[in-house]
């Protein structure tokens, strides 16, 4: 079909309130089921994910524990947790976010949902394969590309359809103007495919030698970041925050200015993880400016959603939401504070090759990402179920226990990497002494997991009670998402 | 060989097509003036049925005297389509 006919699909955008209600309602409604694949699997790997986490977590101060399978070793588990996190959850709910967010802000309704569906299908497909691939000793050894290479095809067809469909909802938007959170998701989706598909080539399929390999591989592992959930994340933070507490962003041209630096100066990073490698000097002073360079972007958007929120941070009380999103917000602004310290090559000789690598990972993926993920998705349930969340209680043990466990893992480790970098520094210090003192740290990570998969476990139940509202016989009252008035719900809807 | 000219190509094409399609995304924008109308776009998340003003969520109980009409109104349109759905 072409262009044109497809748009007659789509009358001109309405104006008048009751025709802005219905649509909304229509919007959300088509996005029902696509979006709910993709949260709902991506919940699945989540708590695998954290399960194959506490498992790699304890095997670090019990080096015996569930040794006697090969495919449960600390070499396998632990990439089939990063790869299960960051491709099973983290993808899944950006893609999801990603295309209510497109939907909303296009104000068109989700059309073409066999290709979503096909996608949710292709993608959990390519994650199974690959994640059982590297517990039975196929990883590829290459960091955040661990999945063996008859694995990633499949996702990369995944990814291709909602491409196309992105494509398609792009061109036949409604509204013409575009927001900034639509800059960053179109970005983030022309962004990944050029990482993801250069580092499979230049590492699986055509591999480079010696230490380009190195250099290609942490350009990928850092822009994965950068430009696949940073751009996602911010986003959504960019979406929400305004729509939650009923006000504009503070200012506009400052969020497109930290979109175009963001552009600009990220894919230059990643080789300042081989400060000290045998690497021309240039290569890594490049990355090591161009992160410094990251100071405007990120400036830039912690100056404006903090003012955006200035006078109402009391709402922070009554919205999971914005709880979850503005701690992700923080959490983005020190972790890439951080970021920046780190890649200085008198802070990263003593942090690099430490636990302070790890925090500040999960300070970027967990605190940040993985926050505003939880916080989006608080917010695009109810509407596209149209069923309240059940029980508030276990919406506030679910961010509690997520912010407790995220400080408790996050501050001990970074410090303890610290320790450890100075400690490996001084030759006198034997190395089994360095690792013997991070123990009473690695145990506390341990802790951590536990707390964060409490909050999982919360947010699973939560979600499960809400569907089974859902889907089975329903006929109670229900507080109506947003007002606190009630009304009857339709019986079996 | 063929490993270097792929590699090649990836480097060139890195090099050319990614700042050529920022410039290309970059032209449209101040041609179609997506980067003229910050006070129109900045208003994108809201329109008639969830104005600024709105607190669009409070799940975790209502602000008193803040409960909106408006709101109630959208819940009940999706209701009523889900109904016929």
């Amino acid at each position: 079909m072409s262009v044109p006919a497809l748009k007659a699909l789509f009358p001109g955008d309405v104006q008048d309130t009751a025709g802005r209600r219905a649509q909304l309602a229509e919007i959300d409604a088509s996005c029902r089921w696509p979006v709910l694949y993709f949260f709902l699997s991506g919940l699945g790997w989540l708590l695998l994910g954290t399960l194959l986490a506490l498992v790699t977590s304890m095997k670090l101060h019990l080096p015996d524990f569930l040794a006697e399978s090969s495919w449960l070793t600390f070499g396998r588990v632990r990439p089939a947790h990063l790869n299960t996190v960051i491709y099973g959850f983290a993808s899944q709910s950006a893609i999801g976010v990603c295309i209510w967010l497109m939907c909303r802000l296009c104000r068109v309704p989700l059309m073409a949902a066999g290709i979503i569906l096909a996608a949710n299908v292709f993608w959990n497909l390519g994650l199974t394969v690959g994640v059982v691939g590297i517990l039975v000793g196929d990883s590829t050894a290459i960091e955040w590309l661990e999945m063996p290479a008859y694995a990633t095809p499949i996702l990369f067809f995944s990814y291709a359809l909602i491409a196309v469909w992105a494509i398609i909802t792009f061109r036949l938007r409604r509204e013409k103007q575009l927001y900034v959170s639509q800059w960053y998701l179109l970005a983030a989706l022309l962004w990944f495919p050029w990482l993801y598909s250069t580092a499979q080539i230049m590492l699986l399929i055509q591999p480079v030698r010696g230490v380009v390999q190195a250099a290609v591989n942490w350009w990928f592992a850092h822009n994965v970041l950068g430009l696949w959930f940073t751009p996602i994340g911010l986003a959504a933070i960019y979406y929400f925050i305004p729509k939650v507490i009923g006000r504009p962003i503070r200012s506009y041209y400052l969020s497109v200015l930290g979109f175009w630096s963001l552009a600009l100066f990220y894919n230059w990073n990643g080789l300042h993880h081989l400060v000290g490698g045998p690497l021309p000097a240039w290569m890594i002073t490049i990355s090591v400016v161009a992160s410094v360079m990251m100071l405007i972007p990120v400036i830039a958007v912690a100056i404006n959603h903090h003012y955006t929120m200035w006078g109402h941070f009391h709402k922070l009380r009554y919205s999971p939401t914005l709880r979850f999103i503005v701690v992700g917000a923080m959490c983005y602004t020190l972790t890439s504070l951080q970021g920046v310290a780190s890649a200085l090559r008198s802070v990263s000789e003593v942090t690099h090759f430490t636990h302070h690598t790890i925090a500040h990972a999960h300070l970027g993926m967990y605190g940040f990402f993985t926050m505003v993920m939880f916080g989006s998705i608080y917010y695009i349930f109810p509407r596209i179920t149209l069923r309240e969340w059940p029980s508030q209680s276990l919406i506030s043990a679910h961010f509690w226990a997520c912010l407790l466990g995220l400080v408790l893992y996050v501050v001990p480790l970074s410090y303890a990497g610290v320790l450890q970098g100075l400690a490996m520094n001084t030759a006198e210090i034997p190395f089994l002494k360095v690792v013997a003192g991070t123990l009473p740290f690695l145990q506390l990570r341990t802790l951590a997991g536990l707390i964060l998969a409490a909050g999982h476990v919360a947010f699973f139940a939560n979600i499960v009670w809400m569907l089974c509202r859902v889907l089975g016989p329903y006929q109670q009252p229900v507080r109506m998402i947003l007002t606190g008035t009630q009304q009857t719900a339709v019986a079996g809807k | 060989m063929l490993n270097m000219s792929l590699i090649g190509m990836i480097l060139f094409g890195s090099v050319l097509i990614l700042p050529a399609a920022a410039l290309v995304a970059l032209r449209w924008a101040g041609r179609t003036g997506q980067l003229a109308h910050a006070e129109r776009a900045a208003l994108l998340p809201f329109d008639e049925a969830e104005p600024v003003g709105l607190m669009t969520d409070k799940t975790l109980g209502v602000p008193s005297g803040a409960v909106n009409q408006a709101v109630s109104e959208v819940t009940s349109v999706n209701l009523s389509l889900n109904s016929k759905a």
